[in-house]
């Protein structure tokens, strides 16, 4: 599947652009995802503690976001983007503390890598849709 | 020297105490950590697995479970198969599952299990997942967690059995099920005849064991074919060699379950075999194997709707402890 297959499809429906709850979804799963990325970088750098972090990705409230959007979310493939950040950080704020119990404070780098990738995909889908949405006002005058 | 004695002394005592710590830590998490809490009404914890995969884990813990319904069980399935869920299907459950709010306002999310037509709540990332054609692209830790989220975040209200469909093999998510359910009543391992299923399964076993995971039992998958118009017995995949595994791993062989010509049709239309086909030796010999299930766990009846009314009103102890102090 090339990336302007995926990028075309993460809107509505994969078709149209999205809606204004889903444009606004978008938004803040990103930057959900940029403030995680942040608080996850400080604790690798030690610069935060692990309850430190914990606490902080909580307050990020990426299960409250799941939990409003989540008619929009579940099952659409349009939202998939948003939906991988939004489950990354909010199984982080749940289980970091076991995580790092468990398998050491190391482990978190390979998350941080993967939420990277997540962000990266959001942050191309809204911005193919912005796009898309230019050329539609564009095309209609 | 007696100042680096004492030095010595006062480290050896602060890591008894932090391993003290630690210990009492895990005791807490283990009987009142948010696992332990999501699970508290559920009776019975069994995972199925097996060392590889295509044995019929899925497809014989759905009919499993369907057949301690049949007898009056509650019974619920989570589907731990992250990267091929397959259990919705293979129980014609469509729905999502939809996620309840317990606070107005509270940040925790909590999901309710889906409930096929035949009685089984159902948890599968399948459930949630943004659509089929989205790969499920988790990798280590964040599998791991993924599951214990699932585990504590679902509302499993009132269970007689919890049955936990075990990706194959003995890798992270295993493991992470069998350290992380408390309480967990045993494993079921799944084999076929091939000699590579029973040496792969024989390291499963082994894996529990170091797990301290106690093996229930041992059921041969897709043992004989009985062909429809002769009667004759096709081997398909071997001579069996299931009792012998057991045997030599020194665990209880439950029996064999035949290879079944409705099996695909049943799968593909999301009923099981033993809803379907009753009367088929399939059938009987997976309601033979929840006996032996029942007969292991020395389960004598199903919980009354009393005791099931007790279990789903004892509170969630936010607060409540074993010893008060330290």
């Amino acid at each position: 599947m090339s990336m302007s297959t995926i990028t075309s499809d993460l809107t509505a429906g994969g078709s149209g652009q999205p809606s204004q709850e889903g444009e606004e979804l978008n938004q803040q799963a990103l930057a959900i995802g940029r403030r995680a990325l942040n608080l996850l970088r400080y604790y690798g750098l030690e610069q935060i503690s692990a309850d430190e972090l914990i606490a902080q990705l909580a307050e990020l409230g990426a299960q409250s976001i799941l939990a409003r959007h989540w008619p929009l979310l579940a099952g659409n493939p349009a939202y998939a983007a948003s939906f991988q950040v939004l489950q990354i950080v909010s199984t982080l704020e749940v289980e970091a503390d076991y995580q790092i119990r468990t398998y050491g404070p190391d482990s978190l780098h390979e998350d941080f890598r993967e939420l990277e990738l997540a962000v990266g995909r959001l942050r191309r889908a809204i911005q193919s849709s912005a796009l898309e949405s230019a050329r539609g006002s564009g095309g209609e005058r | 020297m007696t100042q680096s004695a004492t030095d010595k002394e006062s480290i050896s005592e602060q890591e008894r105490f932090e391993e003290l710590k630690r210990k009492v830590r895990e005791q807490l998490v283990a009987t009142h950590g948010p696992i332990a809490q999501a699970l508290r009404g559920v009776k019975y914890r069994v995972a199925i697995f097996s060392g590889k995969g295509g044995v019929g884990k899925t497809v014989s813990t759905i009919n499993l479970g369907s057949a301690l319904r049949q007898m009056g069980y509650r019974v619920g399935i989570f589907d731990a198969d992250i990267h091929g869920p397959a259990v919705p299907k293979s129980l014609g459950v469509l729905g999502r599952m939809e996620t309840v709010s317990e606070h107005v306002g509270h940040h925790d999310l909590r999901f309710d299990p889906v409930l096929s037509r035949y009685g089984l709540k159902v948890v599968s990332v399948a459930s949630i997942w943004p659509g089929e054609e989205v790969p499920i692209m988790w990798k280590g830790a964040h599998k791991m967690r993924s599951i214990r989220y699932f585990l504590s975040a679902v509302n499993w209200g009132v269970l007689d059995f919890l049955l936990v469909d075990l990706p194959p093999g003995t890798g992270d998510e295993v493991q992470t099920v069998m350290s992380s359910i408390p309480n967990l009543g045993g494993m079921i391992v799944i084999t076929t005849p091939q000699g590579i299923s029973a040496m792969v399964c024989s390291k499963a076993i082994s894996a529990a064991r170091e797990l301290n995971a106690p093996v229930l039992g041992l059921i041969e998958n897709m043992s004989v074919l009985v062909c429809p118009c002769c009667g004759t017995r096709i081997q398909l995949f071997g001579q069996s060699r299931g009792e012998q595994l057991a045997r030599m791993m020194e665990v209880p062989f439950w029996g064999n379950i035949p290879l079944a010509t409705e099996m695909g049709e049943c799968v593909d239309e999301g009923v099981p075999v033993v809803v379907k086909y009753p009367d088929a030796p399939v059938s009987q010999a997976f309601r033979q194997m929840a006996a032996k299930l029942l007969d292991s766990l020395r389960v004598e009846r199903p919980m009354s709707d009393a005791e099931a009314e007790m279990l789903a009103h004892r509170p969630r102890d936010h607060h409540e402890h074993e010893h008060h102090h330290f």
